[in-house]
């Protein structure tokens, strides 16, 4: 029952187009399926949502899932598992590198949705040789290589030599194994195990400035799980699929800005954007910025192959999901806990910027100072806590100072002072406090 | 064989003009794989306009850029092609890809009629009894310009193909734009979106295409032209933003092809598409590519803040600063239709073809260059000023 190889359409040779009326497809109803998941990350519910949809189609599921069952059960996705189960699947918990943990049985269809390298791959691929009819590889769009003319990735387009993704795509093509290669982007949709539109949410509920690296119209692909899983469900049975790699991702692409209004708009807010270079604050190069959930550049796929050859259709629209991604934020109480936003803080001192006051307030920094990640809070709350909060201090610019040093003990020369003494502090400069005392510097 | 021999009824049809040689080929090719097409399905080529009979076509213009193409894959298919003008410009106009026999063989077939659309009675009565079957309206703006046309060939009007335009797509951060998405009624283009909806409500067979940019030999709209000048003066090109804004360029043979395709095109029944290329490009991107075609190094690239400047009337480039590019897979499905140029190769064929003959619509225009670059290289662009340098200091 070995399907044909068609290996010398590896690499993606674009079909011009259908292939009309040469589209057999076998319908092979119960097929025997394991899917190999991952024990965390972005891809980490494709297993669930994709075992869901093969067990509708009918197929015989076996999710058979990387990492500690004890810890990982607590977690989505993995704590749906037993719904799964009640579904008809079969759970097994072992280690995709080692075959004598795999579940017995003979499969017809192997989903690999947890390596990313040969090592991680290549004892699963050898271990199924000649034993299956359609092997299935959730690669990763992220091995394309950035194209500066022409950004959206259509499959054939360079790749990343060092991508870990490629290797093992080579050893299936050298295998003979009847293969499928899907790439897929960023996903989201409930019960992931890594957050994607969370990280805006996060900040937009809080009312806090998001920090979006310039120019914030970068495009990416945001495809909702279920999509993902249709697509990779529609490989049992199909012949036309062997060999061949597709992208997986929305018809649509929605640029950084464009999700922030979309969440805001969901939320009855109004989104405060903040654009940075991440090049300039410090935090980031090459496409990358820290914090950040997403790569920096336009980053997004064509998934016309995959309409075309498999017959596959996007049901889901981020713009339209984005209000039941919200309520399922708001229901999962995430609106009331804590965020480290030590990151956004650090981006928004580098930019001179402060968040409107619900915490203690930010630093004030010259926007000429670029060495400011180290700029002492001046101004903190007082430890009595007693009385009007002090008006920060703001260094002049025009002196060209770029760092003020204080005594750490200069509070301490401020007594009465600043009551007793508004006239002379009025004396000073314009926007100095009254509460720094006029000889500190005798202090040092 | 049957098959074989349909197949090969269909062939002749389709090219009635051509010397019998190419008819043989045809059924050659045809033949060397009917087993294939014997066990295939029905295929959707019922659909498609190599099926089709010819048609008496009238063309509201043809004469700019657009039409010159498409009348002559029209006229090329066996079809008799009428062009509705005002006469200024040539009926038949010679295009760089014109050979002197083929030019020859189009000046004899393309027919005339003399006439100006905006005079909506002259219209109705110059279409009347003409006995059109199919309109290609190329250069209507408002539905008022429809409306006579359509009465015309009321009698013997079986589809009617407007030139629309993607621009009436309101702007959207998810993209591209599709077929589907929302229209913006106070957008330029709201004539074209008043002339697909009477076109609706009238009840007949239409199909509007919706091209994004285009470009090609001829193009009259200064797109690829714009970065042409700039490349050749060894200027730098200044981008508005960040030079990310993603949008799409077209060649108007792919539009033609795809106009081509709608014909007699069941699928096409009351139909929109979007005709474009298929791959997008950033405006960084269609700077480096305009070089790659001309054979010369890239460009140096000066991003700016719009905003910082008034320009007046003066555009500083010649697209809108903003997400613009739309999908083709509808028309790509439906149509049987793809676009065979891609961007590189696409501007090669304009700059051999156009620009790299030396000619050009309009003359390059680099005020608003100069007001940039002053601003965002003062050094250099005193150094331009300077009497003792040229302008080939620049490169």
């Amino acid at each position: 029952m070995q399907a044909q190889l068609r290996a010398n359409r590896v690499g993606g040779a674009r079909r011009a187009t259908a292939p009309t009326g040469r589209r057999l497809s076998v319908k092979i109803m119960n097929a025997n399926v394991l899917i190999a998941n991952t024990k965390g990350g972005g891809h980490a519910f494709i297993g669930l949502y994709l075992a869901k949809e093969l067990l509708k189609k009918g197929h015989k599921v076996t999710i058979m899932n990387d990492g500690d069952e004890s810890k990982l059960t607590k977690k989505t996705p993995y704590s749906k598992y037993a719904e799964l189960a009640r579904e008809g699947a079969t759970i097994a918990w072992g280690d995709p590198t080692k075959p004598s943990t795999f579940p017995r049985g003979s499969f017809d269809v192997v989903y690999d949705n947890n390596g990313k390298d040969l090592a991680s791959c290549q004892p699963m691929i050898d271990h199924f040789k000649h034993k299956v009819d359609h092997y299935v590889f959730v690669s990763s769009a992220g091995a394309y290589k950035a194209d500066s003319i022409e950004p959206m990735h259509v499959e054939g387009d360079n790749r990343k030599s060092t991508a870990g993704h490629v290797e093992v795509e080579a050893y299936l093509q050298s295998a003979r194994m009847p293969y499928t290669v899907f790439q897929p982007l960023y996903i989201y949709g409930p019960n992931t195990a890594k957050d994607c539109e969370q990280w805006f949410v996060d900040r937009i509920i809080r009312d806090r400035p998001v920090p979006i690296p310039s120019p914030g119209i970068q495009l990416t692909s945001l495809t909702h799980v279920e999509d993902v899983a249709a697509m990779l469900a529609l490989v049992p049975g199909n012949r036309n699929a062997i060999g061949q790699m597709y992208n997986v991702c929305s018809d649509r692409c929605i640029s950084f800005v464009g999700i922030c209004k979309a969440v805001a708009k969901a939320l009855g807010k109004e989104a405060d954007v903040v654009l940075y270079s991440p090049e300039k604050v410090g935090t980031g190069k090459s496409g990358k910025a820290e914090g950040f959930p997403f790569r920096t550049v336009h980053f997004f796929a064509s998934s016309d192959k995959a309409k075309r050859e498999l017959g596959w259709k996007p049901k889901h629209d981020f713009q339209k999901d984005v209000a039941a991604l919200v309520a399922d934020y708001k229901a999962q109480g995430r609106d009331k806990k804590e965020v480290d936003f030590s990151v956004d803080d650090k981006i928004l001192a580098a930019l001179g910027k402060s968040v409107k006051p619900a915490a203690a307030p930010a630093a004030p920094a010259s926007a000429s100072s670029s060495s400011s990640a180290g700029f002492d809070r001046v101004s903190s709350p007082s430890p009595s806590g007693s009385g009007p909060r002090r008006p920060s201090f703001s260094p002049r610019r025009d002196l060209s100072i770029k760092r003020t040093v204080l005594p750490p003990n200069w509070r301490d020369s401020v007594g009465g002072e600043a009551e007793a003494v508004p006239a002379a502090a009025a004396g000073r400069s314009a926007g100095r406090s009254s509460s720094i005392p006029r000889d500190w510097r005798s202090a040092l | 064989m049957q098959v074989a021999a349909q197949k090969n009824a269909r062939c002749a049809a389709v090219r009635p003009k051509a010397a019998s040689r190419r008819v043989q080929v045809c059924v050659a090719a045809r033949y060397a794989n009917w087993r294939e097409q014997v066990e295939s399905a029905p295929s959707s080529s019922s659909s498609s306009s190599s099926s089709v009979e010819p048609k008496k076509i009238l063309m509201m213009g043809g004469t700019r850029f657009i039409g010159l193409y498409l009348a002559r894959q029209l006229v090329e298919a066996g079809h008799e092609v009428t062009l509705f003008t005002r006469g200024k410009k040539k009926v038949a106009y010679e295009i760089p890809d014109d050979t002197p026999s083929s030019f020859a063989s189009f000046s004899r077939s393309i027919k005339h009629i003399q006439g100006d659309r905006m005079d909506f009675p002259e219209v109705e009565r110059k279409l009347a009894r003409e006995g059109f079957q199919v309109v290609y309206d190329i250069n209507g703006r408002e539905a008022v310009e429809v409306e006579p046309v359509l009465k015309g060939t009321k009698s013997t009007l079986e589809q009617y193909i407007y030139c629309s335009s993607a621009g009436v797509y309101l702007k959207n951060d998810q993209m591209p734009h599709r077929e589907e998405d929302a229209v913006d009624p106070k957008s330029r283009h709201k004539g074209k979106l008043d002339t697909e909806e009477l076109l609706r409500k009238s009840g007949v067979n239409f199909t509007s295409v919706r091209p994004v940019y285009i470009y090609g030999p001829l193009n009259y709209n200064p797109v690829e032209e714009w970065f042409f000048h700039r490349l050749k003066a060894g200027r730098p090109i200044p981008v508005p933003g960040s030079g990310q804004q993603v949008t799409q360029l077209g060649h108007v043979k792919d539009l033609a092809t795809a106009f081509v395709k709608v014909l007699g095109n069941k699928k096409a029944a009351r139909q929109i598409y979007n005709i474009s290329g298929e791959r997008f490009v950033t405006f960084d991107g269609i700077a480096k590519a305009c070089a790659k075609a001309m054979g010369v190094p890239e460009p140096e690239l000066i991003h700016y803040n719009a905003k910082d400047f008034d320009f007046g009337k003066d555009k500083p480039f010649p697209m809108r600063d903003q997400h613009f590019f739309a999908s083709v897979d509808k028309a790509m499905a439906d149509l049987d239709w793809q676009p065979e140029f891609s961007l590189l190769d696409g501007l090669k064929d304009s700059y051999q073809k156009d620009f790299g003959r030396g000619t050009f619509r309009k003359e390059p225009n680099f005020k608003c260059d100069d007001i940039i670059l002053e601003k965002h290289k003062p050094k250099a662009a005193a150094a331009a000023a300077a009497p003792a340098m040229s302008r080939s200091s620049w490169r």
